[in-house]
């Protein structure tokens, strides 16, 4: 299955792009793709469809899914 | 009020650059508000600066700490003449130079010594605090007052605010995976540019909810160095958005 993943702040240039369609097996989750981008390990903001999300979240076909840094400066 | 006022009688003649993207009776509306400032460092300063100029009628603005010399590269309240002073105290001087119609409240403490029913005695809160356990904190304390928050953060050249009505649990569920107290901002510092981009941002996010409009809950992003912003995360409706 197909999802859109697009990433906000340093994970663009730490993962050399922005937006694109990726292609994973299912069943598969938020978790499952934030590790095979590399930033399994990294704290990190999910939401899928809008929607905020746990790392354990399962993925459909065409779920877009945003991947942010956390922010907390002020 | 000055006779020079066309416009309306009751909007005194400072708020006139206000009226057309305002009607008299929001401008009026704001005037009759108060919103409470929870930090007044980088986005604290220049949100109360905002809020003072656009004619919110009462601000309490919040947070125990005193200038250092970090805090001139982004700070709006800070000045090499202030170092070692009370940021709260330094809030309350400049907004009686720039607007004194302001009932401004400075309090330097800890935001948690404030009781439930002093934050609900603010219409609305501003979350311009800079770490991740305190915000939690305060995302609980005004889930109990019934409070709306508006939450600012940056990082770097990336900000992002959120509109959290008290039943939304937005903060708790935006920091749910947050393992250390602060953020992005570690490695990126806090750029001025960053802080008063999101301030402002928060002040304009605020204004409907002052008004009693709709308001656009959920937690939106941007980049000042991709000129990139976007929504990645809503907040359903039924979920505590008694705005949308």
């Amino acid at each position: 299955m197909k999802i859109q993943v697009v990433l906000i702040g340093q994970f663009i240039p730490r993962l050399g792009f922005s937006e694109k369609a990726v292609k994973v097996p299912a069943p598969f989750t938020a978790g499952d793709l934030a590790a095979r981008l590399g930033l399994g390990e990294v704290d990190k903001v999910i939401s899928k469809n809008g929607q905020g999300i746990a790392g354990g979240e399962p993925l459909k076909d065409g779920d877009r899914v945003v991947i942010a840094p956390i922010f907390s400066g002020g | 009020m000055s006779s020079k006022n066309r416009i309306n009688p009751l909007v005194p003649r400072r708020y006139l650059r206000n009226i057309g993207a305002l009607s008299p009776g929001e401008q009026i509306k704001l005037m009759g508000s108060h919103v409470l400032v929870i930090g007044l460092g980088g986005l604290g300063g220049y949100a109360i600066e905002s809020l003072a100029r656009l004619g919110v009628g009462r601000i309490t603005g919040v947070d125990r700490d005193v200038f250092d010399e970090t805090n001139l590269n982004r700070q709006l309240l800070s000045e090499t003449g202030n170092l070692g002073k009370s940021k709260a105290g330094a809030a309350r001087q400049r907004l009686r130079r720039i607007n004194p119609n302001v009932v401004f409240t400075a309090i330097t403490a800890d935001f948690e010594f404030m009781g439930i029913e002093a934050i609900q005695n603010c219409g609305l809160v501003f979350d311009c605090l800079d770490n991740i356990p305190a915000r939690r904190r305060l995302a609980r304390r005004c889930a109990e007052a019934g409070v709306t928050i508006v939450h600012g953060a940056i990082a770097g050249w990336c900000g992002q605010i959120a509109v959290c009505p008290p039943k939304s649990q937005l903060l708790e569920k935006i920091y749910a995976e947050a393992k250390r107290p602060r953020g992005e901002e570690i490695k990126s510092g806090n750029l001025v540019m960053t802080a008063a981009v999101t301030a402002n941002l928060m002040v304009a996010a605020a204004i409907p909810i002052l008004l009693g409009q709709p308001a656009k809950a959920g937690l939106h992003f941007f980049d000042l160095r991709d000129w990139a912003m976007g929504t990645s995360y809503h907040v359903p409706k039924g979920l505590g958005n008694q705005f949308a």
